[in-house]
Order: structure tokens, then C-alpha cells, then sequence
């Protein structure tokens, strides 16, 4: 409670500490010494002194008049009865045992003897009657302390709030009389003269008494006594040492007293020594330097500011080591000693006022410190004070006078806490003193030291002026100037090189591919764009088409495209104003809607709009299968995967049109598949890109009314984040009310029963309500590590967990983290056949009035590699830009498109027309063909397309062909000639060697081989260089098919079938094939049984396939990538033929031919 | 300093390098491709361009291009519809994921038919992990948002986003198309030119428009006229006319004489990759019989190999000479 007063007010804090410790005065005193003190040193510092004892003092007087006054007699009569009573209690007897000669000695000087009491309370009483003399109290002040608590002492310079807090402290200890004594006596005699903080404390204290506070306090005043018994005891141990040489060194004692509030006075070592010389104690000796050198270090501010624990043993080691020299060397320890017990109270003043630190003070440190300290003042002073009474008395009377001049510096120095002041006092030095410091300082220098200074400082400034930091004049390089020019003269330079060059001028396309008609200025370019004319006899046209597209369901896939067109063209039309949704869901109801439109209107006027001629989505969003029917390739896995999904469906599926099963059927079929698919609702979709893997889910999910959640990879998709969505999506209300029905299957049917009839009683209104979930986790082999942490785990849960169908669709057939779910589910997709496809672009093509040539279809998409997103974007690209309407100005004879090895280049699937329209034809080559410069071949070479192309190539090398038939006939005619001249005949045949077809064909060979190495050196270039090894053997190519073999006409297939692809060397890789048989013989048959029975074993359980996905994910050999049908089927080959000898790579060759 | 600045607009758009000064802004403008860039400018007017890619080598023209194609497509709505992210912007996961996504969701409204468009210049520098996590947010927003992705090689773009875009390849400019367009530029910039300086800007160019105005605008301010010495100052390169004769000697099977060219070249501190890869160049243009020139290529290619793997000294390119020789005494 005090102590929380303390902190809001220093006034409240003076007197709730005044009214237990009266240490108060003391420590006001001593607080404002530091400003005192800090007054300029001079040679009359003794006079000062003088003055400062006086101000203390008075303000000590001040302080006790002010707050004693008061209670003087009240407190009187309290100690009175309190000593009585202590007396009872035998609390201290042993104490005043020690404490009487002090006392006594005290109450003597005082003249104030009603010091019969042994307690405390005596001495406060007897202090009460003391006012009058100063040394005396002083004394009585300090024995007080001492009598206390030693730690009391400590408090002396302590701030405001330490010293409450340890006030405050020693009252709940009960170590004070007072606090035993006077809340009863206070309670009893003056209740009216309370204060209310002392009736609070009453009342604390009583509250304390009755929960045993009593107790406590008795053992703490037990232990309170024996501390005080240990201090007398040390005390005396001391006095002991200390009196012994003091009686010799009496003389001594005279200077003491001056000498030590000298010591007090000053923070300063310099000034400490003249004071010293004032005060003739000419014994001032080498450990009396030490001290103040140590004191010199305390004091400054560096050590200031190290932490306080750090400061305290070393203020105890002088003390100490003092004590010690006051052992060791007689002379000199009166002064000294009462130096050190004076100074360091000083230096804690310091400290106190500059520490910026809110920290409390470790007590125990300073304890320790104090406690040496304090214990022999009483045994210096009272010789110093029994030898000089009357100077004490002469003293009095000075006091009041300088009292009554620094009052004002005495009070005004509030103390506070640290924690409060904002700014440290730092006393500001004035001049004089600040002066005659440098002067010190200064005066130390010896001449000789100070010339050496000048020299130095001559020598720095001699070195500036006359060193540049960029000099002119450079020391290197100077000369070489004269000797270049003879340098010059001697060799060749560029630019003289460059003289010579420009005399000759090249022609022009010497170096470039620059004409001279080039330099004409180019003419500009029209960009007219012409729109597409409309196809009005589509329908015509398909029907011509349905015979040629044998077994393609020709008319449906037209009458759906004429459908989606119309409504999109339709829907454009109509929102011309507002800009479209999201997405575009065709459910049911919208389509029947859709055909009722498309009926009512007429078939072919429909048009989009003037605004948006090209609509407003892409192809393949345009013409993506909305519903199950709309399915027209890849048919079977969108089978599967909608028997797997009508087991999910259950009876709330949309509509009740499915093909296969009757309405009842569907529903044992659910029930069953509720016990199967609690192991199975996850399904695979397997598949290269762009197979209609996501298209399937989504036609299908919209065709049985789910509602798809997916969860792609352009999501943050964590385990956590994924499981927290998906999670709440499965605790739908729908699901739950499977699950609930799962444990009752009748009730289940009964619920199902019902809801079908409210179903059908109700419209379709509720569909969307009871539409049902289905998760769909797009690209799931793709899986970032540092991102997406946990998704394969969140997909396993969410597979072992979730009570909806969780699709799964990936690409990569050998992803790792899939390979469990792989195997219980899989659908695997396959990327449409290309005549299907091609038929099925060519009725989009005509639906968007730009029919196309099929073989342009075929050739695009196969070159596209099957991807049929990518050729529909691209015949996006190509029809709504115009189709055939640019022509470029080169006609390219060579590279007729669609033409592979296979197919008789004749145009056997030419389209038939009507009416002369247009079937355009350059789709292939506007994607393929280079517009800039022409290649005959593509420009980075493809070595794997070349090797195919070459049996094209050399069929249509002119110059082989001349060659043989020049050959052919050449023989012929030497067979004729033969009878006249054979010799001739060599002779001929000799001069054309270099002309045969053999040296052809090495020539060219050898080109191409020396093509592919450059090819290799640079395969993996950045591309952002153009290299030059590309460019190179670009050209040799090139040059070797034009000039070795001179091939006109041929066709060079851009794309391979994927079917010559598959061949036993590239499952192996070339670099087993190439290998030596020891390896193939050694090792990889091993592996491969391993892998066969690895196999096996995955198929038939599923722990053990451990080793089986490990294998499969080791890439380093292709061996063991599963690939068994092949070997299998080689083995087949080689039984059949019965041939021992043959090798792999035969097997290879013999599989693929 | 070739010209001094009349007004201030012109003072500004002087201090521009000529490939900004003179990059186009119409379809019309741009050079080489024709029909690529006119069926472009017919989406640029119609609407609905489906998502491209265009890959090619540098300087042809390929962001040019999709910028024409934005701005004439949008309009005004340019700053609003358009995200351009290029290879100095970061284009991790976290970006696709967050900033293209929250694009592609913004509504901006546009006339029918037109959609924002996200430009990703230099695509094949995007992470693969950028590139997987780009593939469905391409196909979900296709309905409000277009992507137009340039690159030098499509091979760095994965599969899934290739087929989700019309692949578009720009191919090197000919040197007819850099010559007119050189032409073009020094006629606006009243310069003096001559045919030799002209030529000799585009055998230094090598069907890059970039590099060719680059060098026309250093030579023009480092020596004002364009001539074939000038040009050959500015971009240091071996000397074609020398290379040419040194061929010339090769074919005539004279050591000696295209020795000593070879020699002056190397004193003249030439790398010898700069030396084979002129002397390719101007032996693809050589005078000689097409066997010959094929074989002769062959040999600088071989030679070429020998000095990519480090053996690039002089005597590397000596035996190149004695096997041109050897070839040329064959024939």
C-alpha cells in the first residue's frame, strides 16, 4: 500500500516513510548533498566543507522539527509503554546487552538520560529529545540505524521509493518496535490523530495478527534479533581493531573529522589533493592515491552505467583492502578509513542520481557493502566527537546562518526515484573550474612531449600540401608514348586495314541476301480483312460427306453442332448488351428449351451478331459435350466413368433418362454399391493432355446433376486447406443422409422410395436443391513440395473418408504419390483417332462456314500429336482470321501437307463441294510452313522426322534416279558395247565415278552425319542465342538433300504416327541397344524377372507392392519400367520363327516392320 | 549528334533508343510474318482471339506483336484489361495462384466479344511449377480472359499450356525485311546512307530487327553516316570482304595468300568463334560450285565443333584452310 503511494506522490511517500523510519532526515540530507557538494573545488574548501556540515545538518534539523514535532509527545508515550513491554518479552535482551555502551555514551553527550529501556523504541525516544545537538543527533541517527537494521543504513541514500519499499519491508517483518507496538498502543491511546494510512496499516496489521501474523512475527523478530546479535558481535570485532592503533595515533583523529566531509565533498580527484594539503595531512599516502583512483573510476560515467551488481564488489574490494591497510600501516588509517566510510556514501549519491536504470537495487550487494562500512563510523566518530565538542558546539552556531542562505538549494533538490527524473542532473561545471581542469590536465605535458607534438603535426600538414591525391605528373607510362608511335609504324592496325578494306566496295548480295531491288522502297502493305462468306447448304454438304465418313455418326454430330452454334449465336444475339456468365451450363431443361427454340425458328437464319462476329468463346468451350449423349469420341471410358458415377447418384439423380438400367434397378444397384463404394469412391482418370478427361467429368456431372467441387492446381491446395473445404462439402445435408441410411438399408429405401415420389410430385424446381456433390481433384500428379504440403495425404483421407465420389484425374501414368489409388480405380483415357476426329473437325469447320480440307485436318492434328484442345484452338485461330483468304506470295511445291510414306499421295479424301464453295486447304501449311525465309526443311533439324522422311527424299531424288537410270542403261549399252571396246566402256565408267550413285549417297550420308554432330553438340541450346551449329547443320541439310541428292517434289512429314514409334530400341533407350550384350546378358534379364514377379506379387496383394512402385518410379532403366507385352511379344516372334541367333535389336526391327 | 531537337515532343522522342522510337504500334508497321500478324489484326478488330503462343527467335517482333494486338483490341480499357508480367516480374506459384487468378476474376467491361488479356512476355523462363499451376486457371476464365504467352522456345512450355493456345512461330527475319525496314528508319531520321553501309548492317544483324537498329542508331550517332566502314567500326566483327577473299584463295587452292588473311585477322585479336561463324556466313553466299561450297561447309562445321569444345587457337583454324584446300584440290 505504501508503496503504491509512493509512486503517485513523493509527498505522501515522505510521510508514510517518516512515520516509521526516521532515517528520513538522513536520507533528505544526504540527497542533497550532491548538488551541495558539487560546488566548485577551491583552496577554501575546507571552509566550504564547513558550510556543507552546516547545511546538513540544518536541513536534518528542518526535516525533524517539521515532522516530529508533531508526534513527539504521542510517540513519547508509545516508546515509553513499547519499552515496558519489550522488556516483558525478551526480545532484546541480548541486544541491548551490545547496544548499551553506545547508547550510554550517547545519552551521556545528549544529556538526555531516559535511555533505561533496552529496545528500539528507547533510542527513538531518546533521538526526540536530542534536537538541539547536532552531533549528537547525527549519532543518535545513525545509531539508530544501526540499532534497527543494518540494512537500514544501506536505505540512507537509497531513493524515495527504495527506501519505502524497505520500510515497508521491515514492517511486515516486524523488525521495528514500531510495528509491534504502536498499531495496539496507537489503536488504544490516539485514535483521533490518526492518519488514515496509519489506520489502514492498524487494520492490516490486525488482520495479520488474527491469521497468525502473531506467530510469523515473533519468529521473524527472533531472527531479526540474531542478525542484530551477529552485527554487534562483528561490530565489536572491529572497534576492536580499529581502537587498538587508534589510541596510539590520537593526534591523528583531530583532521578526521574535516578531512572526511572533505573526502565527502568532493567527486574529484584532482581537487581532492589540494584539499588534502590544506588540511596538512601531509601522510596522505600511495594507498590513499589508490583509493581515489578507484573512487576516479567509479565515478566515471562508463562505470556509471555498467549494471549496479557489477559495480558493487568492486566498491567492496578498497573497502576491504583498506580495512586491511588500516591493519597493515598504523599512521595513516584514521584519516582514511573515515575517508572511505564517508566517500562512499557520496559515490552511491552519484550513482543514484545518474543511473537512469527503473532496476531495483539489489539489497544484498550493497548490504554486504554497507555493512563494513557503517559498523566502525560510530567508533570513528565518537572519538572525533568526544575530542572536539566544542568545535561541534562553534559549528552550531554557524549553521543557522548558512542555513538560512542555502535553504533553498537544500529543499528545492526534490529526490526522486530515478524512474522518474527525465533528464540526469548533471551539474553544470562553470568555467573557472573547467579551466583550471584543462590546465591541469595540460600542465602535465613535458616540453619535450609537446615539441614532438608540433613536429608531428608540422610534419602532417608539410605531407598534405605537398602531396597530391591525383597527380599531374605521372611517373609511369610517360615515355611509352613516343615508343607506341614507333610501334605504329612497325605493325599493321585496324584502321589502316579498315582503309583498305573500304576501297573495294561489295556488290551488292555478296554477303547478304539483299537484291538490288530491295533497296526500292518496300511496298505497303493492305490489311483487308473480307469476312468469311456464309455456307448456306450445310446440310447438303454433310449429306455428300456421310458416305465418305464411313461408320461416323455424321448427322448426329451435325445436328448437335447446329445446335450449340444456333444457341450460341442465339444467345450472343440476344445479350448483346450484357456480357456473358461465368460459364454456360446446359442443363436438361435449358437444352429442351434450346430445341424448342431451335425448332420454332428456321434452320439457317440464325447469325451472330454484328457486334461480336467471332462470338465470344472458344471452340473448345463452344463445342464441348454438355451431356452424356453429346459424347461422340472416346465413348468408352466416358461409359465407365458414368456407371461409376450412377452408383453415387443413387435415386436423386436428374431425370430418370438413363439408357441402361430402369429406374428400379438403379436403386438395388445403389444399395449395393453403398456397402462397395465405402472402399471404392475414388476413380482415376488416366490420360494424355487434352484427352476429354475434365470434359467427361464435367458432361457427366451435369448430366446427373452433381455439383462438381474442384480442386485444381491453380489453387492452394495444402492438405489442410484442401481438407477444410472438402470436408465441410461432405458434411453436406444430402450426405449425411446417406450415411444416416447406410446403417438401415430399408429405411434407406423407404427414404429413397419417398423421396422419389416427392421428387415426382414436385417440379424440377427442387433440382438444383438436391443437387449432390462430387469432388474432383484436377491435375493431381502435379505436386509442389514447398507449396502444397500434405496433398497427398489430404487426398488419401479424403479417398479413405469421403462419403461422395472423389475423381481423380492425372497425366503421368508413374506418379509416385498416386500409385495406391491407381490401383484400386482407374480409367485410363486415350487421345481420340484422328480419322474421327478429323470428321468431326471438318462438320465444325462447315458449321463455322469455312469447310476444310480433311487430309489439312488430319495432317494439323496429327502433327499437333493427337492434342485436340490445341488443334481446336488452332482451327480457331485459322477459321475466324479468314481461313484461306491470304495467299502467300510463295507457292510451296515441295512441302504438300498430309502426305505420309503410307497413303498414296493421291487426294483420295478430297471433300466434295456445292455450289463452288470454297474448301480451304492451307490450314496445315499456315502452321507449319515458315513465312519469313522458306526451308525446305523445318529449321531446327529434326533428325528423328529426317530419318523417316529419308526413303521419301531418295524416292524423289532426281539426281539418284538419273543416276541409276543413266546406270541402267549405261550397262545396257556397255553390255552392247562390249564387243567393240571394253576398254572404252571402263574408261567411261571410270571418268564418272565420282558421278555413281554409291558416292551420291556417301556424300550425302556423310553430310547428314556431320549435320546430326553438330546437331548433338549444341542439342539444348537456350534458343535465345542462335546458334550457330543449328544454323549449320541446318544447312547442310538442306544442302545435302538440294545438291547431293537433288530431291524435287518431296514430301516432308511433319509429324510421325505413334504407332512407328513404338519399337523395342526406344522402350530400351539407343543406349542399351548400343550397349555390349555382357551387360544385357548379365544383369537386365535378372531385373527383369525381378520386375516380372515384383509385378505379380503388386497384383496380389497390396503391401507387398512396395518394391513394385519403386521399380516402376526408377527411371535409370528403362528396363524396368514394365514394359513386358513388348518382350512377351518379341518372345512370341521368337518362338514362331524359331530363330536362335536373332538379338534384340532384330527383335525390335522385326516388331515394328 | 546527327540532328538537332525542333520541339520538345520531338526532343523527347529523340532521347529514345530507336527500337522504342520505332517500335510499331499498327499491325501494318510490323515486319515479317505477314500472315500470321494479318490474320492477328483480323482478331484485333473481331474479336475472340483464341490463346496464343508465340514462339521465335529474338527481334522479329513477337511482343510487338501481342502488344499491338491488346492495345488495338482494347482500346482504351488498355490499363484495366491488360496484366503484362514479363521475366523481371516474379512469376512463381504464388503469383500465378494469386495475382493472374485475381485478374482473370476482376470484372472490367468491354464490348462484346473482347476479353482481358494476360500477356506473359519471355514464358519459357516461367517455373514449371508456374506453368502447372497456369493450366486450369487458363481454361476456367477462358470466357473473360485471353492469354497470350511469347517465348523463344516453345520446348520450355509445357505440354498442358501448349494445348491450351494456337502455337504461333515467328521464324527470322530475311534480310529483304531488315533492309526495308533499315531503309524506312534512315529515311525518317534523314541519314545519309549508301547500299555497302545497308548490307553491312544486316550481315551483322542476322534477321534480328532489334540488333539492326540498334547498330544503324550507333553508327549514326558514332560516325553520322551509314557506310560499310562505319558499320564494320561500330560492330566490330570480322571483316566479310576478307573472309570472302580467303574463301577465294581456299577454292583456288592457295594456301599462301588466304594464310596471310587469317593471320592479320587473328593479329587483330578476333575470337576465333566470331572468325568461323563470319566465315560460315559468307561461305553460305560463297561463288563457288554448290559440291564444293556444301563440303567446305562441312569442314566449317567441324571445325566449329572443335573450337566450341576449346580448341580455339590459330592452329585450329589453319587446318580449317588446309582442309578447304584439300577439298577444293579434290574437286
Amino acid at each position: 500500500m505504501t508503496d503504491v503511494n509512493c509512486l503517485t506522490s513523493e509527498q505522501t511517500t515522505v510521510e508514510a516513510a517518516v512515520f516509521t523510519t526516521p532515517t528520513k532526515n538522513v536520507s533528505a540530507a544526504t540527497a542533497t548533498s550532491p548538488f551541495v557538494l558539487r560546488a566548485p573545488p577551491s583552496a577554501k574548501s575546507k571552509l566550504i566543507l564547513q558550510n556543507m556540515e552546516e547545511v546538513l545538518n540544518s536541513v536534518k534539523q528542518k526535516h525533524r522539527e517539521k515532522h516530529k514535532r508533531k508526534r513527539e509527545e504521542k510517540r513519547r508515550a508509545a516508546m515509553l509503554a513499547e519499552a515496558e513491554a519489550a522488556a516483558a518479552t525478551t526480545t532484546t535482551t541480548v541486544n541491548g546487552g551490545h547496544v548499551q555502551p553506545l547508547r550510554e555514551k550517547t545519552a551521556r553527550e545528549n544529556g538526555s538520560g531516559t535511555g533505561t529501556g533496552m529496545g528500539t523504541g528507547a533510542a527513538h525516544g531518546k533521538r526526540k529529545s536530542s534536537t538541539p545537538n547536532v552531533v549528537g543527533d547525527k549519532q543518535t541517527s545513525i545509531m539508530k540505524h544501526f540499532a534497527k537494521t543494518e540494512q537500514k543504513s544501506t536505505k540512507t541514500a537509497a531513493t524515495n521509493v527504495f527506501e519505502l519499499m524497505m520500510g515497508a519491508r521491515q514492517r511486515s517483518l516486524g523488525a521495528n518496535a514500531n510495528g509491534q507496538a504502536s498499531p495496539t498502543e496507537d489503536a488504544v491511546e490516539s485514535g483521533a490523530a490518526e492518519t488514515p494510512q496509519s489506520k489502514r496499516k492498524q487494520m492490516l496489521q490486525e488482520w495479520n495478527e488474527r491469521k497468525g501474523g502473531a506467530k510469523r512475527r515473533m519468529a521473524d523478530e527472533a531472527r531479526g534479533d540474531y542478525i542484530e546479535q551477529q552485527m554487534e558481535q562483528r561490530a565489536k570485532r572491529l572497534k576492536k581493531m580499529l581502537t587498538q592503533p587508534e589510541l596510539s595515533k590520537q593526534q591523528a583523529a583531530d583532521p578526521a573529522p574535516h578531512s572526511a566531509p572533505t573526502k565527502r565533498g568532493r567527486g574529484r580527484p584532482r581537487t581532492r589533493r589540494p584539499s588534502a594539503d590544506v588540511d596538512s595531512i601531509v601522510t596522505a599516502a600511495a594507498a590513499d592515491v589508490e583509493a581515489v583512483e578507484f573512487l576516479n573510476k567509479l565515478s566515471s560515467p562508463t562505470k556509471k552505467r555498467d549494471s549496479l551488481l557489477g559495480y558493487f564488489p568492486k566498491v567492496i574490494s578498497p573497502t576491504n583492502t583498506t580495512a586491511d591497510q588500516i591493519v597493515n600501516e598504523t599512521p595513516k588509517r584514521r584519516p582514511r578509513n573515515s575517508k572511505s566510510l564517508l566517500e562512499t556514501p557520496q559515490v552511491q549519491q552519484e550513482e543514484l542520481s545518474t543511473t537512469p536504470s527503473g532496476r531495483p537495487r539489489r539489497s544484498c550487494a550493497s548490504k554486504a557493502r554497507y555493512d563494513y562500512d557503517l559498523e566502525p563510523s560510530p567508533t570513528k566518530l565518537k572519538p572525533s566527537v568526544t575530542t572536539t565538542i566544542e568545535a561541534a558546539a562553534a559549528e552550531e552556531e554557524s549553521i543557522e546562518i548558512i542555513d538560512l542562505d542555502n535553504s533553498n538549494p537544500a529543499i528545492t533538490p526534490k529526490k526522486l526515484a530515478p524512474l522518474f527524473v527525465r533528464q540526469l542532473p548533471k551539474p553544470s561545471l562553470d568555467p573557472t573550474a573547467l579551466r583550471a581542469r584543462r590546465e591541469f590536465l595540460h600542465s602535465g605535458v613535458p616540453d619535450k612531449i609537446r615539441q614532438e607534438q608540433n613536429r608531428q603535426r608540422n610534419y602532417e600538414q608539410y605531407y598534405e600540401e605537398t602531396y597530391e591525391l591525383f597527380p599531374r605528373i605521372a611517373h609511369v607510362g610517360s615515355e611509352q608514348r613516343e615508343k607506341r608511335k614507333v610501334a605504329k609504324s612497325k605493325f599493321k592496325l585496324r584502321a589502316e586495314d579498315g582503309k583498305e578494306l573500304t576501297a573495294r566496295k561489295p556488290s551488292v548480295g555478296t554477303i547478304t541476301s539483299c537484291s538490288r531491288l530491295d533497296f526500292a522502297a518496300a511496298p505497303r502493305r493492305n490489311l483487308s480483312w473480307t469476312p468469311l462468306p456464309v455456307v448456306d447448304n450445310k446440310r447438303a454438304m454433310v449429306k455428300n460427306w456421310k458416305n465418305l465418313f464411313d461408320r461416323f455418326p455424321t448427322f448426329k454430330c451435325y445436328n448437335q453442332m447446329r445446335e450449340k452454334y444456333k444457341h450460341f449465336s442465339a444467345f450472343d444475339a440476344a445479350q448483346d448488351t450484357q456480357p456473358m456468365g461465368e460459364s454456360f451450363v446446359v442443363t436438361r431443361r435449358t437444352r429442351r428449351s434450346m430445341e424448342q427454340q431451335s425448332s420454332a425458328q428456321s434452320e439457317e437464319n440464325v447469325k451472330p451478331p454484328a457486334t461480336a462476329p467471332n462470338g465470344e468463346l472458344l471452340f473448345t468451350e463452344k463445342y464441348k459435350p454438355l451431356l452424356f449423349e453429346q459424347v461422340l469420341v472416346n465413348l468408352t471410358p466416358v461409359q465407365e466413368l458414368r456407371d461409376f458415377l450412377a452408383n453415387w447418384n443413387g435415386a436423386g439423380g436428374g431425370g430418370g433418362q438413363r439408357s441402361s438400367q430402369t429406374a428400379d434397378d438403379s436403386l438395388d444397384f445403389g444399395n449395393d454399391s453403398n456397402s462397395m463404394g465405402v472402399n471404392c469412391n475414388t476413380m482415376v482418370l488416366l490420360g494424355p493432355c487434352s484427352s476429354g478427361k475434365t470434359n467427361a467429368v464435367f458432361a457427366l456431372a451435369n448430366d446427373m446433376n452433381f455439383n462438381v467441387l474442384e480442386v485444381n492446381a491453380g489453387m492452394r491446395r495444402t492438405g489442410k486447406k484442401l481438407m477444410q473445404e472438402l470436408q465441410e462439402a461432405t458434411q453436406s445435408h444430402q450426405i449425411r443422409k446417406d450415411a444416416k441410411a447406410g446403417a438401415a438399408p430399408t429405411q434407406q429405401l423407404l427414404q429413397k422410395l419417398q423421396l422419389n415420389g416427392l421428387k415426382a410430385k414436385r417440379q424440377q424446381g427442387i433440382e438444383d436443391e438436391v443437387r449432390k456433390s462430387l469432388i474432383l481433384i484436377e491435375d493431381a500428379d502435379i505436386l509442389f513440395e514447398n507449396t502444397d504440403a500434405g496433398f497427398t495425404d489430404a487426398i488419401y483421407t479424403l479417398a479413405a473418408s469421403s462419403k461422395r465420389p472423389v475423381i481423380i484425374v492425372a497425366t503421368d501414368e508413374n506418379c509416385a504419390h498416386l500409385q495406391r489409388l491407381m490401383q484400386q480405380n482407374t480409367i485410363r483415357f486415350h487421345s481420340p483417332n484422328a480419322l474421327n476426329i478429323s470428321r468431326f473437325l471438318a462438320v465444325l469447320a462447315l458449321m463455322e462456314d469455312c469447310p476444310i480440307e480433311l487430309d489439312e485436318l488430319i495432317s494439323l492434328y496429327l502433327y499437333n500429336q493427337q492434342n485436340l484442345r490445341k488443334t481446336l484452338m488452332e482451327l480457331q485461330f485459322f477459321v475466324q482470321s479468314g481461313g484461306d483468304t491470304y495467299t502467300t506470295k510463295v507457292q510451296q511445291q515441295l512441302q504438300q501437307p498430309g502426305k505420309s510414306p503410307s497413303r498414296s499421295p493421291s487426294k483420295s479424301a478430297r471433300l466434295a463441294t456445292l455450289d463452288g464453295v470454297h474448301i480451304h486447304q492451307r490450314l496445315y501449311e499456315f502452321y507449319t510452313c515458315t513465312q519469313n525465309v522458306q526451308h525446305y526443311i523445318p529449321f531446327p533439324v529434326n533428325f528423328r522426322l529426317l530419318r523417316l522422311n529419308l526413303n521419301e527424299l531418295m524416292r524423289s531424288s532426281t539426281l539418284l534416279q538419273e543416276l541409276e537410270s543413266v546406270n541402267a542403261p549405261a550397262s545396257r549399252a556397255g553390255v552392247k558395247r562390249k564387243s567393240r571396246s571394253p576398254k572404252k566402256t571402263w574408261l567411261s565408267t571410270a571418268t564418272t565415278t565420282n558421278t555413281t550413285s554409291l558416292s551420291t549417297l556417301a556424300n550425302f550420308y556423310e553430310h547428314i552425319s556431320t549435320a546430326a554432330l553438330l546437331e548433338q553438340e549444341h542439342g539444348g541450346g537456350d534458343g535465345l542465342q542462335p546458334h550457330l551449329g543449328e544454323e549449320l547443320a541446318h544447312t547442310l541439310v538442306e544442302g545435302a538433300v538440294t545438291s547431293c541428292l537433288a530431291a524435287k517434289g518431296y514430301a516432308y512429314n511433319l509429324f510421325d504416327k505413334s504407332e512407328e514409334r513404338i519399337c523395342l530400341a526406344d522402350q530400351l533407350g539407343s543406349y542399351c541397344m548400343r550397349s555390349s550384350s555382357s551387360r544385357a546378358l548379365d544383369y537386365e534379364p535378372a531385373l527383369r524377372s525381378i520386375c516380372r514377379s515384383e509385378k505379380q506379387r503388386a497384383g496380389l496383394e497390396r503391401r507387398s507392392s512396395r518394391f513394385y512402385h519403386y521399380l516402376r518410379n526408377c527411371t535409370v532403366n528403362s528396363v524396368s519400367n514394365f514394359a513386358t507385352e513388348l518382350y512377351d511379344a518379341a518372345c512370341e516372334v521368337l518362338l514362331e520363327e524359331e530363330s536362335p541367333t536373332t538379338t534384340t535389336a532384330d527383335d525390335a526391327e522385326q516388331k515394328t516392320a | 549528334m546527327p540532328e538537332a531537337p525542333e520541339a520538345a515532343v520531338v526532343d523527347k522522342r529523340n532521347n529514345l533508343p530507336w527500337i522504342e522510337k520505332y517500335r510499331p504500334v499498327k499491325f501494318e508497321e510490323i515486319v515479317g510474318n505477314e500472315d500470321t500478324v494479318a490474320r492477328l489484326s483480323v482478331f484485333s478488330t473481331q474479336g475472340n482471339s483464341p490463346n496464343i503462343i508465340i514462339a521465335g527467335p529474338p527481334g522479329v517482333g513477337k511482343t510487338t506483336t501481342i502488344q499491338c494486338l491488346a492495345r488495338i483490341l482494347l482500346g482504351d480499357s488498355y490499363k484495366d484489361a491488360v496484366l503484362e508480367l514479363n521475366a523481371s516480374n516474379e512469376r512463381g506459384i504464388d503469383v500465378v495462384r494469386n495475382k493472374i487468378k485475381m485478374f482473370a476474376q476482376q470484372k472490367v467491361t468491354l464490348p462484346r466479344g473482347r476479353h482481358k488479356i494476360v500477356i506473359l512476355d519471355e514464358a519459357d523462363s516461367m517455373t514449371e511449377g508456374a506453368q502447372q499451376s497456369l493450366r486450369r486457371t487458363m481454361e476456367i476464365y477462358s470466357n473473360t480472359t485471353r492469354f497470350a504467352l511469347a517465348c523463344n522456345t516453345s520446348e520450355k512450355i509445357i505440354e498442358p499450356i501448349q494445348s491450351r493456345c494456337a502455337m504461333l512461330r515467328f521464324t527470322k527475319l530475311s534480310d529483304a525485311q531488315v533492309l526495308a525496314k533499315l531503309i524506312e528508319v534512315c529515311q525518317l531520321e534523314k541519314l545519309k546512307y549508301d547500299e555497302d553501309g545497308l548490307e553491312a548492317i544486316v550481315f551483322t544483324a542476322q534477321g534480328d530487327m532489334r540488333q539492326a537498329l540498334n547498330n544503324l542508331q550507333s553508327t549514326a550517332q558514332g560516325f553520322g553516316d551509314i557506310t560499310g566502314a562505319n558499320v564494320f567500326k561500330v560492330c566490330d566483327e570480322p571483316h566479310p570482304m576478307l573472309l570472302q577473299d580467303m574463301l577465294q584463295h581456299c577454292a583456288a587452292n592457295d594456301i599462301h595468300k588466304a594464310y596471310k588473311i587469317l593471320a592479320k585477322l587473328w593479329r587483330l585479336g578476333y575470337a576465333p568463334e566470331d572468325i568461323i561463324g563470319n566465315i560460315f556466313r559468307v561461305c553460305k553466299r560463297l561463288n563457288v560450285d554448290e559440291q564444293m561450297k556444301l563440303n567446305f561447309i562441312r569442314e566449317i562445321g567441324i571445325t566449329h565443333m572443335k573450337i566450341v569444345d576449346g580448341c580455339n587457337s590459330l592452329l585450329q583454324l589453319t587446318s580449317l584452310l588446309a582442309q578447304l584446300c584439300t577439298v577444293a584440290e579434290s574437286h
